[in-house]
């Protein structure tokens, strides 16, 4: 379009723009005199919608974000962007966003009540979110507090302990919990970081890492290949990174473990083992004796009788991870550690075996990352001793000593703890960033939330968790806010990468950052001066954080360089920052301790087929989303907007049931309904059902409506159930579940 | 219709004040004041003063309860997803699209642009004003047309959704007004060479 019709005003003798008559003010009121136009420019900054954070050049013109690519250089995504990361436009600009903060006036609650929204200031928001804390905390104590929130931003954290809160839930028991508590314990660290590049055999139990399409592990598990590893995968469906593996064995859902233990066996017999850094670096020579007997027990033969794995391929497995070079079992997220609730145990034998591949912290192995971390807040400004932390843990967590000592929350414990275990003692909640459909059993947590007689949430799109709440508070996107992004997936060498607020926040969003200060300095004000008296600035603490790092004088100077990445060799560590020893723990007293197993024992997963309940459920998230965070976003929905049952063709014959036909899928606490695929992909005693649709908000225009749950058939569980099961590290056993299926 | 219409001015009081009003869900209770000077503007045979009268009558006592109604149906559209942004009715409904940044253009060309930095210029209600000032203004019959091709052609029919889901008698009335004056303005603008 070339317009010229400046002046048209004047031409047409209709008055100047700020003429009071001009239209009675409404033209005034809604336009002003056009300010220079700025030219296009190229910003550095990092993707928010999964954790690598792969680095981003934003072209920005008039505030307005254009396009996204990806940033040479960058450790994360290697110049490039998956399909999410370049969608990250649609996130930013949603039209159903949160726009304003809102009051709701109905107070009856339920997924299809109209909350009667009424548009309030931050102002009124932040004071009423003040009041009704402050008033639970005076009459009932912090415990009646409850935050559904990571611990991030750091300024999050400091206003929840400054305020005493005991119950800060987040879904971790759903993703790496497990790991980080075992990994805390057998090898001193919890890292993301897996050098498959210098590795020679990898072993994956279950993790589909191309198609999760996180770049970092994606262009990792190539180069791999390409530098001759050979890659083992155990899957029960026949994964896209099955296919490229060398070899794919088609097993039994959640018995990995027995696998794992057989492998252990095999190398601990046949003395396969890195004998050097298992005698130098790890607690093997003090307990050799009861090691290898409690291992003798877990034969190839066994394994295959639980497993479905030919015993033969097990020990030949065991025998090339043992002898080929580097080899390393990565572990990852919600594909195992938190899928069954023998977890823990897999965890911990995935642990063993990278141990007695001698690969910790070495070429080839799960390295700690070099970056050194960003200093937190309470580094930066000292905050005064924060009170202590009483109260009963809602999640119960306390009954698991080992996940209490971590710090992280249980989602899959939270509602039977709001609704049986501790009735009315949460009084006011706060969430962000999480919706319902993150739970098992979504409607059970819904249910839960309605019985908390006052909820914010915050978050940036109307979810199923925001039509319940009493006020609803518009977050921010990645593209509207500033950090330092520590390189910590890929990090042989230091690498970081600034997060630069692209465009100002659209609408009256808001960090999570300012509703932490603004809260602070209303509930505990003491937390939030600087020595001098004054507020804290979070923009001063960033150039902190900056300059302590050696990343410029400010952020501003930083932000300007963009990626800053140090030379330095890759030296192997010798000492391990496991609690009471320097040594990696094969054996580990803290378990047995803790009521857990030191060593792995043999534990079958939760759910096991049965005359009513024949079938394997299990879950995955596609490719093309992240969680339940991505599916209103349009492009991203267009490439994948709704659920499908895939099953196999032999299973569907037995049943009935033709490509497309509608299925009901039963477990002991619920159903759905979707449409059935047929595929030879997937083990005929199982169903695969995807993660992240239905989502129920009428306000989610894109999202909303669009296929089935899959949490609705999961179980949720108890603590005691946890207790009993020696779930000791807090599995949220979040696709442990067994159904039944039916054509309709 | 538009023998109705005595002046491009008379559509241009409709729609400033339309396109005030829906600027926020508080914008329609400071309506009266503005609704009765831009009555006293309009000739008489336009019929706007009549309707900016009856439009007034149905604004609802409580004034609440027009903010609710505004909050359900353009900010968290509940049953009825009518959000006021030209761009969320795109192929590709995405805020601070193609409709954004034309707009811009179209304002920018004026010497203006929106008060507000941080929210989509394609805004049903900056639209609107924008389009009461080319008609007031005195703006060619082509560059009306192209602006409402490029900028007001999918309001009607977002406006008959507002028609139909709107539980307030207040909005349902200025939809449908608004939908038959923009009708009206473009059948006049189409009729009339350029
Ligand atoms: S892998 Fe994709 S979604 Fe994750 S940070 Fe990189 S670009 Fe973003």
């Amino acid at each position: 379009m070339a317009l010229s019709r400046r002046g048209l005003l004047q031409l047409a003798g209709a008055g100047t723009l700020a003429g009071a008559d001009r239209l009675l003010g409404a033209f005034g009121d809604m336009f002003r005199p056009a300010s220079p136009l700025g030219a296009a420019t190229q910003v550095i900054t990092a993707c928010g919608v999964c954790s690598p954070a792969c680095g981003i050049k934003a072209t920005v013109e008039n505030n307005a974000l254009r396009f996204v690519e990806g940033l040479e250089g960058d450790f994360s995504g290697r110049g490039r962007l998956c399909g999410k990361g370049a969608a990250g436009a649609g996130f930013l600009y949603d039209p159903d966003r949160l726009k304003y903060p809102l009051k709701r006036t109905n107070p009856r609650k339920g997924i299809d009540e109209d909350p009667g929204w009424v548009r309030i200031t931050w102002q009124e928001a932040l004071d009423t979110i003040a009041e009704r804390f402050g008033d639970a905390r005076k009459r009932f104590g912090a415990e009646s507090l409850l935050f559904v929130t990571l611990p991030s931003p750091d300024v999050w954290l400091r206003f929840m302990n400054a305020i005493g809160v005991v119950n800060r839930i987040d879904h971790i028991d759903e993703c790496f919990l497990t790991d980080r508590i075992i990994q805390r314990y057998t090898t001193g660290f919890k890292s993301w970081c897996n050098d498959f590049e210098n590795s020679k055999y990898i072993v994956l139990f279950g993790w589909d890492i191309l198609a999760k399409a996180k770049l970092v592990y994606a262009n990792g598990i190539i180069d791999a290949k390409d530098n001759g590893a050979k890659i083992v995968c155990f899957n029960p469906q026949y994964s896209t990174t099955a296919r490229f593996a060398d070899e794919w064995y088609s097993i039994r859902p959640g018995s990995d473990l027995a696998v794992a233990l057989a492998m252990i066996h095999v190398l601990l017999a046949e003395n396969l083992y890195n004998k050097e850094f298992v005698d130098q670096y790890t607690n093997f020579g003090e307990h050799e004796n009861t090691i290898r007997t409690h291992f003798a027990q877990y034969t190839p033969e066994w394994a295959e009788r639980e497993s479905d794995v030919p015993a033969e391929a097990i020990r030949r497995i065991a025998r090339e991870f043992g002898t080929q070079g580097p080899a390393i079992v990565p572990a990852y997220k919600k594909t195992l550690c938190a899928n069954y609730q023998n977890a823990s145990q897999l965890v911990h034998a995935i642990s063993i075996l990278n141990i007695l591949a001698g690969t910790i912290d070495r070429p080839g192995g799960r390295y700690v990352a070099r970056t050194p971390a960003v200093p937190g807040i309470d580094a930066i400004v000292p905050p005064p001793p924060y009170p202590p932390k009483q109260g009963r843990r809602v999640d119960g967590k306390d009954k698991l000593p080992l996940v209490l000592q971590d710090g992280g929350g249980m989602f899959s414990t939270l509602a039977d703890g709001i609704l049986n275990r501790y009735p009315g003692m949460i009084q006011a909640g706060f969430i962000m960033n999480y919706t319902a459909l993150s739970f098992p059993q979504p409607q059970q947590t819904l249910d839960a939330l309605a019985t908390i007689p006052f909820l914010a949430v915050m978050d940036y799109l109307p979810t199923d968790t925001v039509t319940y709440a009493d006020i609803a508070l518009p977050g921010t996107t990645y593209f509207e806010v500033s950090d330092i992004m520590a390189r910590d997936y890929y990090a042989r060498q230091p690498q970081y990468v600034a997060r630069t607020a692209v465009v100002s926040p659209l609408f009256e969003s808001r960090s999570p950052g300012f509703v932490a200060l603004e809260l602070g300095k209303r509930l505990a004000p003491d937390y939030f001066k600087n020595p001098d008296g004054s507020w804290i600035n979070l923009n001063a603490v960033l150039d902190e954080r900056t300059k302590r790092l050696g990343l410029g004088e400010n952020f501003a100077e930083f932000r300007a360089k963009g990626i800053v990445t140090r030379e330095q060799a890759f030296v192997p560590r010798t000492t391990f920052n496991v609690p009471g020893t320097t040594k990696c723990q094969i054996l580990v007293p803290q378990f047995k301790d803790a009521g857990g197993d030191p060593l792995p024992v043999w534990r079958p997963k939760r759910e096991i087929p049965s005359a009513e309940y024949p079938y394997y459920y299990l879950t995955y998230i596609p490719a093309v989303h992240k969680r339940n965070s991505t599916q209103n976003n349009p492009i991203l929905n267009e490439m994948m907007g709704t659920a499908v049952a895939s099953l196999n063709p032999q299973l569907a014959a037995k049943l009935g049931i033709r490509e497309g036909q509608r299925v009901r899928i039963r477990s002991r606490v619920g159903e759905i309904e979707l449409p059935a695929h047929l595929t030879e992909t997937v083990r005929p005693d199982c169903v695969l059902v995807p993660h992240g649709f239905g989502h129920r908000s009428r306000l989610l225009q894109t999202a909303g409506g669009k296929g089935v749950r899959d949490g609705d058939v999961i179980p949720a569980q108890s603590i005691q159930q946890c207790v009993d099961s020696v779930n000791f590290a807090g599995s949220s056993c979040i696709m442990d579940a067994v159904v039944n299926i039916e054509a309709l | 219709m538009s023998e109705r219409l005595s002046a491009p001015g008379d559509l241009a009081v409709w729609f400033a004040a339309v396109g005030r009003v829906l600027a926020s869900p508080d914008a329609a209770a400071g309506l009266r004041v503005m609704a009765e000077g831009l009555a006293a503007r309009a000739n008489a045979r336009s019929g706007v003063r009549e309707e900016l009268a009856a439009l007034w009558a149905e604004f609802p006592g409580d004034p609440q309860e027009a903010h609710r109604e505004y909050v359900r149906l353009f900010l968290s559209p509940g049953a009825a997803p009518c959000p006021l942004w030209q761009s969320a009715h795109g192929d590709e409904p995405q805020l601070m699209g193609p409709s954004h940044h034309s707009a811009i253009e179209w304002y920018r060309s004026e010497g203006i642009e929106p008060g507000v930095e941080n929210e989509p210029a394609d805004h049903a209600s900056l639209l609107l004003v924008f389009f009461a000032h080319l008609l007031d203004s005195g703006a060619p019959a082509e560059w009306i047309q192209r602006y409402w091709r490029e900028h007001l052609a999918w309001l009607p029919k977002v406006l008959a959704r507002i028609e139909r889901e709107t539980r307030l008698p207040f909005y349902a009335r200025l939809a449908r007004v608004t939908r038959e004056r923009l009708e009206e303005a473009e059948a006049f603008f189409r009729e009339t060479p350029a």
